[in-house]
């Protein structure tokens, strides 16, 4: 007979159990389901922005990303519901993430594991507040995340390029890795 | 019973939706497989067809066995269980299920209380769960599954055999201990004496030490990543009575579950168990320290694997460098990607796109049905390209139509778009209104594209907005 305070809890057990066989963001992000399922994305969130700018392109792709994550890490629901974003899309310009990388170049130098914690708590976005051990679920999440964003960009940008001219060869050695 | 199941077919997506959900029944399989690996699938699907089998022999009981036989298969496994749960008809009915139980492939005590709690069964004896562990063996999932079993990575080592059942509720225990200790990955704690517990309880729950010792450490790392095995065990255990109210405690604080031990000599599962090791201190704040530092090791290495050129780093400071580094320079190409998209933008336009699609479909996909790609894919495709364009947008449809059988439960007939799509806005929440606007204007474009993208946006957005709300069962997370 399973009593009550445990069909309660079974609740989040339902919960935990539909997540607890899932595999390790490595495996997760590496799909090529997933990299369809984001190029789509991707590509309707590029239309709708239709030429706002760089930034509104990224923003955009950051978008699409963390809606692919389906809201399920913290970074995602964060970038999603981050009314920064709403400003953005409001064609508002500014770039926090810059700034934030300024600091966090200078922040690197100094402290040991705190320090670098502190750095990392920046650079993943909503992870603020979260302990070491979370906060470096989330960034196996996100770096997992931005390596597939990458990959998508990159094959999008070189499809588009390469289609228009289609002959010639307009963009062949322009892209670089950063 | 109906009752029961029209308050969970949100989650249980019963009767609507099976017939349309047992027609995909088949590239279920595929899509199955997509997600375990090619060859698993045709485990799965050895292990579907079994379950039809056995659905067939068994006399109806459950009142969506008129839907089809998939779902009279899906019925009857369970009820070849035990006949008289009227209120399991509710737990296999969706694709879902299937796919969970492919997954778990191998049961043990700890996925018996999963099962249990899983499905909600209210009043369910453990002779009724107990009855499914059974029927599932003699399905013969076992077999079915063993190999999908190692190829589906379990982050928390919930690695569940399938034992030959029987009534053996307590053997589920040692089974417990055993694989999942040995297939976990987890570090194990040596097994050492436990101070802590018998200083704290004279009882003899080191009667079965290794298996203790293994399923506490096994509990701990359990309980430490996610709460999950703990009640359904002891809901399992017959003879735990006063287990019940020690359990309830035991979930809820875990500290003090550290410290005092009122167990019974069962072998605890409960709770966390921490083992000192030899020679290192015993008192709560070093021990909950100890756990707290092999979880951020833990997840040190788990980041070591996906960050390249971590593997010969040792120290956490260092690798954490690297981890910042590779962030950032992630996140630089992202940004210089986005410069280099923001120029080629202003030349999209449908057509381009619709073969741009197919290209980056190609790209993406590696091999796709039509053709191979090579470096002149996109003159031909700038071409020729419509009926390879119609293919390969089937082929995604089919497969977002799989992964998303289960969100069916948001809109019934399964295809109203726009319909399940402005509800679905609707219910996005006021602060990402602009944001369900953004998407609004892409959705338009997708409803011309794709079936399946739309559900699994409008299932998406309305998980999103529920939190995780079980309803969405997203597949497409491994």
């Amino acid at each position: 007979m399973i009593p009550s305070p445990a069909s309660s809890s079974s609740g989040s057990r339902k919960k935990r159990m539909k997540r607890g066989p899932k595999a390790r963001p490595g495996t997760k992000w590496r799909t090529a389901a997933q990299e369809r399922v984001y190029g789509r994305r991707l590509l309707e969130a590029l239309r709708a922005t239709a030429a706002l700018g760089p930034r509104a392109v990224k923003e955009a792709a950051d978008s699409a990303l963390a809606f692919t994550a389906r809201g399920r890490s913290r970074w995602s629901r964060a970038i999603l519901l981050s009314p920064r974003r709403k400003a953005r899309l409001l064609l508002r310009t500014g770039s926090k993430i810059r700034r934030g990388r300024r600091r966090a170049r200078a922040a690197e130098a100094g402290g040991r594991l705190r320090g670098r914690l502190r750095v990392l708590r920046r650079l993943v976005p909503g992870c603020r507040k979260l302990s070491a051990g979370s906060l470096l679920e989330e960034a196996a999440d996100y770096v997992a995340a931005l390596e597939m964003q990458v990959k998508a960009m990159r094959a999008l940008a070189d499809a588009l390029s390469a289609a228009p001219a289609a002959a010639a060869a307009a963009e062949p050695g322009s892209r670089g890795g950063v | 019973m109906n009752s029961g199941s029209s308050d969970r077919s949100p989650k249980c997506f019963l009767n609507q939706n099976w017939d349309r959900s047992v027609d995909h029944i088949g590239q279920f399989g595929s899509a199955l497989g997509s997600f375990v690996s090619p060859q698993s699938s045709f485990e799965l699907e050895r292990g579907l067809q079994r379950i039809g089998h056995l659905g067939k022999e068994i006399p109806p009981q459950s009142h969506f066995m008129d839907s089809s036989g998939n779902s009279q298969a899906l019925g009857g496994l369970v009820i070849a269980g035990n006949l008289a749960l009227a209120h399991l008809d509710q737990l296999p009915a969706d694709p879902g299920f299937a796919e969970r139980a492919a997954r778990f492939s191998s049961f043990d005590g700890q996925s018996y209380g999963w099962f249990s709690g899983h499905f909600e069964l209210p009043g369910s004896g453990k002779p009724s769960t107990a009855a499914i562990i059974q029927s599932l063996t003699a399905s013969g999932l076992q077999t079915g599954h063993s190999e999908s079993n190692r190829q589906i990575p379990v982050s928390n080592g919930l690695q569940l055999k399938m034992n030959s059942a029987g009534p053996a509720i307590s053997r589920e225990e040692t089974s417990l201990s055993d694989p999942t200790s040995a297939s976990n990955g987890k570090k194990r704690k040596a097994p050492s004496k436990s101070k802590e517990k018998d200083a704290a309880s004279p009882k003899p729950s080191t009667d079965p030490p290794k298996v203790a010792d293994e399923e506490d450490s096994d509990t701990k790392r359990r309980r430490s990543s996610e709460k999950i095995h703990e009640i359904g065990i002891d809901n399992v255990k017959p003879k735990l009575e006063q287990n019940d109210g020690a359990r309830s405690n035991g979930n809820d604080e875990q500290k003090q579950r550290k410290e005092r031990n009122d167990r019974p000599s069962e072998p605890p599962k409960d709770y966390i168990h921490v083992r000192a090791r030899r020679g290192q201190a015993t008192d709560s704040h070093s021990l909950a320290e100890r756990v707290r530092r092999e979880k951020i090791s833990q997840r040190m290495k788990l980041l070591q694997d996906l960050v390249p050129g971590c593997s010969k780093v040792t120290g956490k400071a260092v690798m954490l460098d690297e981890i910042i580094n590779y962030v950032q320079s992630l996140q630089r190409q992202v940004e210089f990607l986005s410069m280099k998209l923001a120029t080629v933008n202003p030349q999209l336009d449908f057509d381009n796109l619709a073969n741009l699609r197919a290209e980056d479909m190609i790209q993406i996909c590696g091999p796709v049905p039509n053709s191979a790609y090579s470096p002149e894919m996109s003159m031909v495709s700038s071409y020729a390209d419509v009926p390879q364009h119609k293919d390969i947008l089937r082929c995604i449809a089919t497969n977002g139509m799989d992964f998303h059988c289960s969100m069916n439960m948001l809109d019934s007939t399964g295809h109203q778009d726009l319909n399940a799509h402005q509800a679905c806005l609707g219910g996005f929440g006021d602060t990402s209104s602009q944001l369900g606007f953004f998407w609004e204007d892409g959705l338009q474009n997708i409803v011309q594209m794709g079936i399946g993208q739309d559900q699994e946006i409008v299932a998406s957005s309305h998980n999103f907005h529920g939190g995780t709300s079980p309803a969405a069962q997203m597949k497409i997370e491994l």
